[in-house]
């Protein structure tokens, strides 16, 4: 598959996974968990923002011929993801700690597991975020 | 690792971005290469040699950092 073909696959993911998210806000809006309505809204729109992002960020690149990815972007996604799944295992065993604790005490949400799951999703999907930036700018990955 | 990518790119009037595009690379990789941030595969490494019309011992000085 060419650069072209890969970055509209790519887009393609994140808007679909985007979609499910605000059709997922919907149905929680119907059933009045607003809260979870607007949570759900507010990922599913970051999703798009993201993907809007990608998109302008690499289409000029691939019209100049430069490749989407190369052996340097693999190794940062690769430690990227390995150090991601690191720090998810931390976040899992945090909120394992806290099962038993009355958050609602703090002003927080109980842990449902809805919301155990949601913290851990996006503690993954944060931690993704900023170790691929970190070690994007950090030059050697080996 | 220590290079003269930037030596040799110069000598033949190549700009980061073409020599990242003859490689097949992206340029933010030729950039860390000659700042002797990253080291490339030895695939990586011969192709920026035959690019630039020399041979990999000539262009990195193994065994110095930067």
């Amino acid at each position: 598959m060419g650069d072209e073909g890969k970055l509209n696959v790519r887009v393609m993911l994140f808007g679909a996974v985007a979609l499910t998210f605000v059709l997922w806000a919907v149905f929680a809006g119907f059933g009045k968990d607003v809260l979870r309505s607007s949570t759900v809204l507010l990922i599913g729109a970051v999703l798009l923002l993201l993907a809007y992002w990608y998109y302008k960020r690499n289409y000029p690149l691939i019209k100049k011929k430069i490749p989407l990815d190369d052996e340097r972007s693999r190794r940062v996604a690769d430690k990227a993801m390995a150090k991601a799944y690191l720090v998810t295992l931390y976040i899992a065993l945090a909120v394992m700690y806290f099962s038993d604790t009355d958050l609602t005490r703090y002003g927080l949400q109980p842990l449902t597991p809805y919301y155990t799951a949601l913290i851990i999703m996006l503690g993954m999907v944060i931690s993704l975020l900023f170790l691929w930036v970190y070690y994007n700018g950090k030059g050697d990955v080996g | 690792m220590k290079n003269r990518i930037k030596e040799f790119r110069a000598r033949l009037d190549l700009t980061q971005e073409e020599l990242a595009i003859k490689v097949g690379v992206r340029r933010e990789t030729i950039v860390f290469m000659e700042q002797g941030k990253y080291g490339p595969s030895l695939n990586l490494a011969h192709k920026v040699a035959r690019i630039l019309k020399t041979k990999i011992d000539e262009l990195f000085i193994f065994g110095q950092k930067e």
